[in-house]
């Protein structure tokens, strides 16, 4: 890394500040769901639940929780893939929940999606030259084809794609050039926000080394914001700034990457951290099991989700819900245990 | 041999009728209209009853293509060129499909990469399951809906009634996952191929998950062959690890062994490049600089050698064997042999 990049990354705010460029509004995500049985009443599963977050220009915000709270829901309401079912989303001053027609389509230009399996996201009857073009064709914003296929080359060369290889077909890439070809199809519209959901999961740890750090590159140079989805912890802790723990739904941890290692609060994050695979065969995790029935995100929600769940649940967290507060400068949970350690 | 080591190429499993799999000298070629990729190309390796050897390497580098030979689920232009595949007593090389058929699913399950590609997206989860269950067993239709639930649930899914009626694309990529895992273990098979297994699960789910795995191995005596790229998986989980490059094992040995004395240069580039939660510092991580061989034109020197910072002119003509370096730990280098060794770091300054 170069002493400018350096000096770069040890400028980045530990706490984000000014005007977000994103800010997600009590947004709820509901699916509806047929019943098993005939003429038996639908039931709703909630996605998503009361979830806000501010992310600020050029942060990574960084979002893991238990598999199925919705982390995917949320980021595909984001790209507008879903129609939230209530909130907002928002961003350039509008709420992007209502748009439609050519306000929509200059949003979603602006916000890209980059998702976990870099095979099936890829059309395998497109070269990766056509897969990166396509974008530019949808949204018309370059007609001339000359100035399009330059604006490919200099895409494929921006994430370290070899332009010989503009002719390849998907199969014909290794899996980390593959996903170097998603990121490239994401970046050719020039956006503002990316979501990535779980970009590097897919790749073996030198490639992931790879695309990780084409992502910060990028980052630097071009002040992108990510929103960045994983189950891997030390990616996480990578890759963040802030970082959002979430579960059934809802956010239960909002803090500074660093943080929520040194100083996690919430149990559910206590939980996952304690859960972590060993960094040596030596180590042996002292994993804090939570205890129950996971819960179902399907039907009526009452009380803390982790309630069932959780070693320090108290009669009130059955019946009523905590919401997220900062107990911390920068540092929001949702949990009666550190909301009353506040308040005393 | 020591006691960790009850996986590796001795005899000593054979003969205690412990051995399950046996794999020597495989070599799987693809057959393109661009010419003929060696995938797999000479790799050696063998999995005792109640045991986990873990396969890891470079993406591309014939782990996936590796377990599908054992079990012969290749496609059409792929073949088993040479090489010998010995699971509990049968040839699998030479078994005829239709015995094939039988052994998948029934003793052999495997739990493929792609989640999506283990299930059918126009049939409901609860359905499949149901199916397979019957299809290997002689339970009846409610018993195999009420094993499938149970399966549902042990692999952490909530309200499993409800998500049984579920068509996959309303689940999360981690639950289509388990559901995947679940329909694997369901039928209780004496040898697991699990190719990625928990990419898309949180933590938590997937230490629920490979304690079930766990648990079966102990209660059953089921052989894992687990394919990952998260080292703190195989920590967690192998007796034995086998590093692949470029369709060649480059180092086999126990998993502790590995980690503490890691010996071939790939390795060390591997384990360099690893995110560490004890990092402070946010600056770039280690790779391995440059690109896989072109695998139609490997097989004339060391697979490694235009990356390998070690390497040396001889390393460009000559192809290095798997060889016993210490007991129990095999590697395929030419600078780490017997009497020549390579430091760690010091790399050669004469390029
Ligand atoms: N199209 C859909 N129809 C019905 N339910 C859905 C649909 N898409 C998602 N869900 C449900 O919404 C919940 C959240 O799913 P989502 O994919 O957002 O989870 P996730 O946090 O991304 O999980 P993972 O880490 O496993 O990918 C799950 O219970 C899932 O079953
Ligand atoms: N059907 C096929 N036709 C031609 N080549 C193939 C085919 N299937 C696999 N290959 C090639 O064989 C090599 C090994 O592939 P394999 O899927 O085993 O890699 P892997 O080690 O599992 O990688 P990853 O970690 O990315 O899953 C790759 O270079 C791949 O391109
Ligand atoms: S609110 Fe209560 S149940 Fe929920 S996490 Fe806190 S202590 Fe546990
Ligand atoms: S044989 Fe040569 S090129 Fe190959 S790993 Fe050893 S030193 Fe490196
Ligand atoms: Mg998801
Ligand atoms: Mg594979």
């Amino acid at each position: 890394m170069s002493e400018t990049q350096a000096a770069a990354v040890a400028e980045r705010p530990q706490v984000a500040s000014g005007e977000p460029i994103l800010s997600i509004k009590h947004l709820s995500k509901d699916f509806r769901l047929r019943g098993g049985k005939l003429f038996s009443k639908p039931q709703v599963l909630h996605a998503l639940s009361d979830v806000s977050l501010d992310v600020y220009p050029g942060e990574t915000l960084g979002i893991i929780g238990e598999s199925g709270c919705g982390k995917s829901t949320l980021g595909r309401c984001v790209v507008q893939l879903h129609q939230a079912t209530s909130g907002q989303i928002v961003y350039g001053g509008q709420d992007i929940t209502k748009l439609s027609g050519q306000p929509l389509k200059a949003v979603r230009k602006d916000i890209q999606m980059i998702f976990q399996d870099s095979y099936s996201s890829l059309d395998p009857r497109y070269t990766a030259a056509k897969t990166i073009e396509e974008p530019m064709l949808i949204y018309r914003t370059e007609s001339d084809a000359s100035k399009r296929e330059q604006r490919v080359l200099e895409v494929m060369r921006e994430v370290g794609l070899d332009v010989q290889h503009l002719q390849r077909y998907p199969h014909e890439f290794s899996g980390g050039q593959r996903q170097r070809i998603n990121v490239a199809r994401a970046l050719v519209l020039d956006p503002k926000v990316i979501v990535c959901d779980e970009p590097v999961s897919a790749l073996d740890v030198s490639i992931q080394a790879q695309v990780l750090n084409l992502f910060r590159h990028l980052q630097q140079e071009r002040g992108l914001t990510y929103l960045f989805i994983s189950h891997d912890l030390s990616v996480i802790k990578h890759i963040s700034d802030r970082v959002a723990i979430m579960y059934l739904g809802r956010v239960m941890e909002l803090c500074p990457a660093d943080k929520i290692y040194a100083h996690p609060l919430h149990p559910y994050t206590k939980a996952l951290l304690s859960a972590i695979p060993p960094e040596s065969p030596f180590d042996k995790k002292q994993e804090i099991k939570l205890q129950g029935e996971i819960p179902s995100p399907v039907g009526e929600q009452v009380g803390c989700p982790l309630a069932g769940r959780c070693p320090f649940c108290m009669e009130r967290c059955r019946h009523e819900r905590p919401s997220l507060e900062e107990v911390e400068p920068g540092h929001r949970v949702a949990c009666f245990k550190y909301h009353d350690v506040v308040a005393e | 041999m020591t006691e960790q080591n009850t996986g590796l190429l001795d005899d000593a499993g054979t003969k205690s009728g412990e051995r399950i799999l046996e794999v020597r000298d495989l070599k799987t070629y693809f057959h393109t209209a661009a010419g003929i990729a060696k995938a797999v190309d000479g790799v050696s390796f063998s999995l005792d009853r109640g045991k986990t050897l873990a396969i890891v390497g470079e993406s591309g580098s014939g782990k996936s293509v590796t377990a599908s030979s054992v079990i012969r689920l290749l496609a059409k232009t792929g073949k088993i060129e040479d090489g010998s595949i010995e699971f509990d007593g049968i040839d699998m090389v030479h078994v005829p499909e239709r015995e094939l058929l039988k052994l998948r699913g029934s003793d052999i399950s495997m739990i493929f990469q792609d989640p999506m590609s283990g299930l059918d997206p126009v049939f409901k989860v609860g359905t499949q399951m149901v199916e397979l269950i019957r299809a290997h067993s002689d339970l009846g239709k409610k018993e195999a809906y009420d094993r499938a639930v149970e399966m549902l649930r042990l692999v952490g899914i909530p309200d499993p009634e409800a998500r049984m009626d579920a068509y996959p694309y309303e689940l999360s990529g981690g639950m289509c996952q388990r559901v995947i895992i679940a329909m694997a273990v369901s039928c209780h098979p004496k040898f697991i191929i699990a190719d990625e297994p928990t990419t898309a699960l949180d933590v938590t789910v997937q230490s629920q998950v490979l304690s079930l795995l766990r648990g079966l191995q102990d209660e059953l005596g089921t052989a894992i062959l687990l394919i990952t790229h998260n080292l703190g998986i195989v920590w967690e989980m192998a007796d034995d690890v086998m590093v692949m490059y470029a369709g060649r094992t480059c180092e086999y040995t126990s998993m502790r062994e590995l980690y503490s004395n890691p010996l071939h240069p790939y390795t060390w580039g591997l384990l360099d490049s690893m995110p560490r939660l004890s990092d402070t510092a946010k600056t770039d991580l280690k790779t391995i600089p440059g690109v896989p061989p072109d695998l139609r034109l490997t097989g004339t020197c060391c697979n490694f050698c235009n990356r390998c910072p070690y390497a040396t002119e001889e390393c460009h003509r000559r192809v290095p064997e798997l060889k016993e370096v210490e007991p129990g730990h095999f590697v395929a280098c030419l600078r780490q042999d017997g009497e020549h060794r390579l430091v760690r770091g010091e790399v050669n300054h004469h390029e």
